[in-house]
């Protein structure tokens, strides 16, 4: 009994074109897709037969475009970027990531100069960029906070600009000490909807406009990297959706601003926003916004570990499990009235994470307080009150 | 004696040339034979060497829930064989007997740096050939090593002699063919011939395992639908895939340049009756036209010297006008002329539609499909991906311009059973159905337009197997160069197990240009017929040539776990 070998193909960084570089075989795969923004991370192990081979992952795959498949050659299971290389070579572990990377930086600072605006103003620098780096990167933005400036002078504001420019505006490396299995390079990936975190918006309004609206004409077509991760000009796959909203006042990132919008839902259901895998008819990939998909698509039974099935009871591969669909359990509160209440059978999915090694799929619906934490690091609007990280204790009477 | 006894048995570093070849770049390959007298390596007469089968690594991944009784086996993966030999090295003289020594630890670290760097290539593998009784000679087999460690005992007697035991890690099964060496070289053994330089073509000529011709449309000869004119697969039959693991195989395609290529594998029998033959039972093909289904809401059937024959013999296609421009049910497989019977199948098919938008953009036009038993309403069955045809140069004449649009994937059986249910009817059956005609799957194609004129031209529904294997090849260069290429036999990594997908410019020289593959690859299945399926079509607009026809060369090397159970003459 086997599984299908799983590989990953690697192609160009999405900024320079979009031609295959390279084919491996991976071990240790896993990967997280989530209902509010799509393919999200993964990450794999590749075995290298060299130090060569394993410095030319370091040194030219990073930010490259991947698409991991399984058994179906016509479908990926997963797509994203290289977020981050890892290689171990004896005790020694070499890393390159883009999480440190800005290659645009602005500085914003509350400014305080008496003759001239008086308490409370915020101001911004002008934007700085390293265009080499984003010729090859894509635009990757950070915006630092500098705090209170007294004199009101946008010198300081822009030095600390300057200098993260000069300092971050390519990939960052670090070297550490005592290595996992050597001569095994790891790659952690980014789905495509990450490189919405990778600019911030401006955007000031008093008017009121319809959540669509404000993102196809006015947000999407701002987005500094335009169609370069995908395509911002396809509105195809953003539902109508008439609830207004105002423009917001500080920076946010594109991401923050989209995920927002969806959160506010319709009154009735929860929306979600994410990047959609590519089109194989069209080649390209589209921003959705829609409302959720409350049908019921997959069953699972308490008896077998809840292993997925489809709807008429058929185990289907777990690394073709998709979010934004419902699960029933089968074999539990059997004769259950469905008429009285909600359905504790069913389960609207926001992630799925599948496991390569173990052949598992775990999903994840609404109430899942051990995903809490994480899940309130990723929200734009959180609840008041509530704690970050592990589960609140429950006390005896 | 003993019925197992070793006739050969070697560590041999190197890729052999072919015989004959006044121009290799190989070097002869170093050999060191563990039971030659005369290389002063002896196998100990009792506790030398005994082949190991490979056991699952780790045990095997399990589903085990304290609730039910018992487990399931998820996966189970064999591993690396470790055996150990225990050999006796000794020399005229003491120099002697350490240069022999010294030759095994050499072997062990070429095995070790194999591919490891640009320097050492060399493949280092063990070669063993099993005798036993009076008569019996096995055939020879090869596999490969990847580590070894040897543990000298020096003995204490008056000649120089050692007494080591060298245990080795190698891969888990037996290769029928050194590593390295051209599938080409089977063909030969199987049909006792000898193998030199002047056969070792691997695009021409017949001299090969398999050989053939698949179209890109599959077509009867007419409907009775006991012949097929066209066929979009190549068999391979069981006999010409012995041993009890899966074959590698080196397969070429002749493709036209830019040409890429889906490929799936199936075992399982597919089979469907024919009432025009008095239940005769046909062979499968997995393409049903579209002129030969159940037309739906606004679908009509149009003259198109583009098309593939449907039933009737003729060339037409199903166009769709949209006078309906919502959502609706305008195509349904199988219809009455249909063979596929979907309740047969068995695994996991990608499914593709060829078709187009007559005019427009795209984007004016979705579609999807549902399959399922009984599909009446817009929620039954499963519903594919929903998708949006293409809008070609054909635009609406009759042309061969067809687009190659994926689906998604279909699983049979829907449900749990996994049994073909004889309901006991002996009455003849309708075509396409199954012999319980309340039980026929369905594929339904539902299609929109929310702008727009175009129309919605369909020319047939096509399913490719990809559980048991399966990929696609995609040339990298999508205007010069063709026939494609791919081999995991090692033989293009000088003995390394990988796959590698190549296109070669020119007939008879394997010149490597880019391309690249998807999905996991292809082996053959020994001791049962396999069938690969085949789907060309254009890498830069997907689009299909009608009728175009693909030859098609393919070579193995077998394997097995244990001892050949196929002796060549010449092997």
């Amino acid at each position: 009994m086997t599984i299908p070998i799983h590989s990953i193909n690697i192609f160009d960084r999405p900024k320079i074109g979009s031609h295959f570089i390279l084919r491996r075989p991976v071990l240790n795969y896993k990967h997280t897709i989530t209902a509010m923004g799509g393919f999200d991370t993964a990450s794999c192990d590749i075995a290298v037969r060299s130090q060569t081979e394993g410095q030319d992952f370091l040194n030219n795959y990073l930010g490259c475009f991947v698409k991991c498949y399984a058994d179906n050659p016509a479908e990926p299971i997963w797509e994203g970027l290289i977020n981050r290389i890892t290689f171990n070579s004896g005790d020694t572990s070499f890393t390159i990531g883009l999480d440190k990377m800005s290659n645009r930086v602005t500085v914003q600072y509350a400014n305080d100069s008496v003759s001239a605006n008086g308490a409370g103003t915020n101001s911004t620098t002008t934007t700085a960029n390293n265009t080499t780096s984003q010729g090859i990167y894509g635009i990757k933005q950070t915006q630092q906070d500098f705090g209170y400036n007294r004199n009101g002078n946008a010198a300081s504001p822009n030095a600390l600009r300057d200098t993260i420019l000069a300092n971050q505006a390519f990939p960052q490396t670090s070297i550490t000490q005592g290595g996992g299995n050597t001569n095994l390079v790891t790659l952690e990936l980014i789905g495509i909807f990450h490189t919405l975190e990778w600019e911030t918006v401006n955007y000031v309004s008093t008017a009121t406009t319809n959540v669509d609206v404000l993102i196809t004409a006015t947000i999407l077509p701002a987005l500094g990297n335009g169609t370069t991760f995908f395509d911002n000009t396809d509105f195809s796959q953003i539902a109508t959706r008439a609830t207004a909203t105002t423009g917001t006042q500080r920076s946010q990132t594109y991401w923050e601003f989209i995920m927002k919008a969806a959160e506010l839902g319709d009154a009735s259901h929860y929306w979600i926003a994410g990047i959609t895998p590519t089109d194989p008819v069209k080649g390209t990939r589209v921003l959705y916004y829609k409302q959720v998909n409350g049908s019921t698509l997959y069953t699972a039974r308490q008896r077998d570990g809840l292993r997925i099935r489809n709807l008429y009871g058929q185990l289907i591969p777990p690394w073709t499990v998709r979010p934004d669909n419902t699960v029933f359990v089968s074999d539990v509160l059997v004769g259950y009235n469905t008429a009285i209440q909600v359905d504790p059978r069913q389960t609207y999915i926001f992630t799925i994470n599948y496991d390569a090694n173990t052949q598992k799929v775990t999903y994840q619906g609404s109430d899942d307080l051990t995903a809490q934490g994480a899940w309130m690091l990723r929200r734009g609007y959180r609840p008041v009150g509530k704690m970050y990280g592990s589960t609140i204790r429950q006390t005896a009477n | 004696m003993s019925w197992l006894s070793h006739r050969e048995l070697r560590i041999v570093c190197g890729v052999a040339p072919v015989p004959g070849d006044t121009l290799t770049v190989e070097s002869p390959p170093i050999v060191v034979d563990l039971i030659s007298p005369t290389s002063g390596i002896v196998l100990d007469p009792i506790n030398g060497w005994s082949p190991n089968i490979p056991s699952i690594e780790s045990g095997g991944v399990w589903a085990d829930t304290p609730l039910s009784p018992g487990r399931l086996l998820l996966v189970a993966e064999e591993g690396n064989v470790t055996e150990t030999m225990h050999v006796v090295i000794s020399g005229s003289s003491p120099l002697a007997m350490m240069k022999t020594l010294n030759s095994l630890y050499a072997m062990a670290e070429n095995a070790r740096n194999f591919w490891t760097d640009n320097a050492q290539i060399q493949p280092v593998y063990l070669h063993w050939q099993p005798a036993g009784g009076v008569n019996w000679i096995g055939g020879r087999q090869y596999s490969l090593i990847f580590n070894m460690d040897i543990k000298p005992e020096f003995a204490d007697s008056e000649t120089p002699q050692v007494n080591a035991t060298i245990t080795i890690e190698r891969e888990p099964f037996w290769s029928w063919l050194p590593s390295g060496a051209s599938p080409k070289q089977w063909y030969y053994e199987w049909i006792n011939q000898a193998w030199n330089a002047t056969k070792t073509d691997l695009t021409t000529g017949t001299d090969h395992l398999v050989t053939g011709t698949f179209s890109n449309f599959s077509e009867f000869t007419d409907n009775t639908a006991t012949a097929l004119r066209s066929d979009n697969s190549i068999t391979i039959p069981a006999a010409s895939i012995p041993g009890d693991v899966n074959a590698k195989l080196f397969l070429w395609l002749g493709t036209s340049a830019g040409r890429s290529v889906i490929i799936g594998k199936r075992t399982t029998k597919v089979t469907t009756y024919s009432t025009s033959v008095g239940n005769a039972v046909v062979a499968q093909n997995l393409i049903n036209n579209a002129a030969d289904g159940s037309l739906g809401t606004n679908a009509t059937l149009a003259a198109d010297t583009g098309a593939s024959l449907d039933m009737t013999n003729t060339r037409r296609r199903v166009e769709v006008s949209f006078a309906t421009a919502t959502d609706q049910p305008r195509l349904t497989f199988p219809g009455v002329n249909n063979l596929i019977a979907f309740n047969r199948l068995v695994g996991r098919y990608n499914v593709f539609l060829r078709c187009r938008q007559s005019s427009g953009s795209a984007g004016d036009v979705s579609m999807y499909i549902r399959y399922g038993y009984v599909l009446t309403g817009a929620a039954d069955g499963i519903k594919l991906n929903t998708v949006n045809p293409p809008v070609p140069a054909g635009g609406t004449g009759n042309t061969p311009a067809w687009s190659l649009v994926y689906m998604g994937v279909a699983s049979f059986p829907i449900e749990e059973k996994k049994a073909f249910v004889n309901s006991g009817q002996s009455t003849t059956i309708a075509r396409g159905l199954s012999p319980d005609s309340s039980s026929g799957i369905q594929f339904v194609l539902n299609a929109s337009r929310s702008t727009g004129a175009g129309l919605l031209y369909i020319n047939d529904l096509v399913l490719i197997p990809i559980d048991e294997g399966s990929m696609t090849i995609i040339p990298a260069d999508t205007t010069t160069r063709g026939n494609l290429q791919y081999d995991n036999t090692g033989y293009y990594t000088h003995g390394l197990p990988a796959d590698t997908v190549s296109n070669a410019a020119q007939l008879g020289i394997a010149s490597a240009n880019l391309a690249y593959m998807t999905g996991p690859g292809i082996q053959l299945t020994p001791n049962v017929e396999n069938k690969l399926y085949f789907l060309t079509y254009d890498s830069s607009n997907l689009s299909i040539v009608a009728g175009e026809s693909v030859s098609v060369i393919l070579n193995i090397i077998p394997r097995s776990r244990g001892l050949r159970d196929r002796t060549n003459l010449a092997g």
